[in-house]
């Protein structure tokens, strides 16, 4: 598991971003999540610090070249769920994601 | 179709005992629109937005999310992203966020019946068109219509357009929601940005409401977190996140967590 870990880490620093192909760019975006949801059930507070900053970086690209793949007025159609200001509190972040399955009716 | 609102309220309680895990909202199980306003304030603002952005990019047609006013370097270079940046990785890194954030979409329409902005409304928006053409990639200007659609806020004592405390932008009176939305054939305008006391709060006869999830905003206030749920026949309704206990002690009276002037050094203000 530990020299997978190696692997994988050696490849995200040295592979160049330009290269990248589709299925190497979901698998980062899919441990990057993997990595935040990790977080369920820390005690709130605990940093996420297994992030590489490599990581990051690749989600900020490919985030940024979908968004400008979209229009800037987005036309959406429902069902859906807006949320307002999260601000930075991670643990608050998550406990939306929890609730948004449960719905409750209370009046 | 018409966009109804029914008023809904959750009990506080422990997630973990009370959620069965197979029946969580994390994407892809509901579709997302996020308003804005990731990062700043909180601790982990890093977090929060890799959260947002990677979701963007796993489900692109299932999960949105559009620019907030703290989606700006002059803004996040001061209220506290720039310094987690450069605290626990480095500034190169904040200045690839910057990149990403001056690409966020800046409004969203659903079904065209309901509004989606950060702020609220512009004197100089007359026709949706008009977002849709500003150009990408651009910084938060200090004036124009990307700076009020991102920075303006209702106000309940006005009537048409007036002075913002930001010091940034206007604010509008609900004879201005009501005129524009009548005039594109809107039900509702739906905005975040100012801290309110139940996570949501109508304005101008429930024609635009504004949202906030973060609960107990910065420690400081008692307010509860919301989530607008919109169902496919556009029936609104509120899930409440109630704030946790003895986190806080009060809700600061009549006052709001806003982000002041930029063009004021902010060490004078904070």
């Amino acid at each position: 598991m530990s020299l997978l870990l190696v692997v994988y880490q050696t490849i995200i620093i040295s592979y160049p971003f330009a290269t990248a192909n589709a299925t190497f760019l979901y698998l980062i975006i899919c441990t990057v999540i993997d990595k935040l949801l990790a977080l369920r059930g820390a005690h709130p507070g605990k940093l996420c610090d297994t992030l590489l900053e490599s990581e990051i970086k690749m989600v900020c690209l490919r985030a940024r070249d979908l968004m400008m793949s979209q229009p800037m007025l987005l036309e959406l159609s429902a069902p859906l769920k807006i949320v307002g200001d999260t601000h930075g509190q991670f643990y608050d972040l998550l406990r939306i994601f929890e609730y948004g399955g449960e719905f409750i009716y209370v009046c | 179709m018409y966009a109804h609102i029914l008023c809904t309220s959750y009990a506080h309680c422990k997630y973990h005992a009370y959620i069965p895990k197979h029946h969580t909202g994390f994407p892809p199980e509901e579709n997302y629109l996020f308003l804005g306003d990731y990062v700043d304030r909180g601790k982990q603002s890093i977090e929060v937005a890799v959260m947002v952005l990677a979701y963007k990019v796993k489900y692109p047609e299932n999960f949105f999310c559009i620019r907030g006013n703290h989606e700006c370097a002059s803004i996040n270079r001061i209220y506290g992203f720039y310094d987690e940046c450069k605290r626990r990785y480095s500034i190169k890194l904040w200045k690839t966020f910057t990149d990403c954030f001056n690409c966020l979409p800046c409004a969203a329409l659903i079904d065209d019946k309901v509004l989606c902005v950060h702020g609220g409304l512009s004197p100089e928006l007359t026709t949706l068109d008009q977002i849709s053409r500003i150009h990408r990639p651009t910084d938060v200007p200090d004036t124009g219509l990307l700076c009020d659609i991102i920075w303006s806020d209702p106000d309940p004592d006005i009537n048409g357009w007036g002075e913002n405390d930001r010091g940034v932008s206007f604010t509008f009176g609900a004879d201005v929601v009501r005129q524009f939305l009548r005039k594109h054939e809107l039900d509702l305008l739906v905005r975040a940005h100012q801290v309110v006391e139940d996570g949501y709060e109508f304005f101008a006869g429930r024609e635009l409401v504004t949202l906030f999830s973060a609960p107990n905003y910065c420690g400081q206030f008692d307010n509860a977190a919301a989530m607008m749920t919109v169902d496919d026949t556009l029936m609104c309704s509120f899930q409440i996140l109630k704030p946790a206990d003895g986190r806080s002690t009060r809700f600061a009276q009549g006052s709001r967590a806003s982000t002041p002037d930029r063009s004021h050094n902010p060490q004078d203000r904070y």
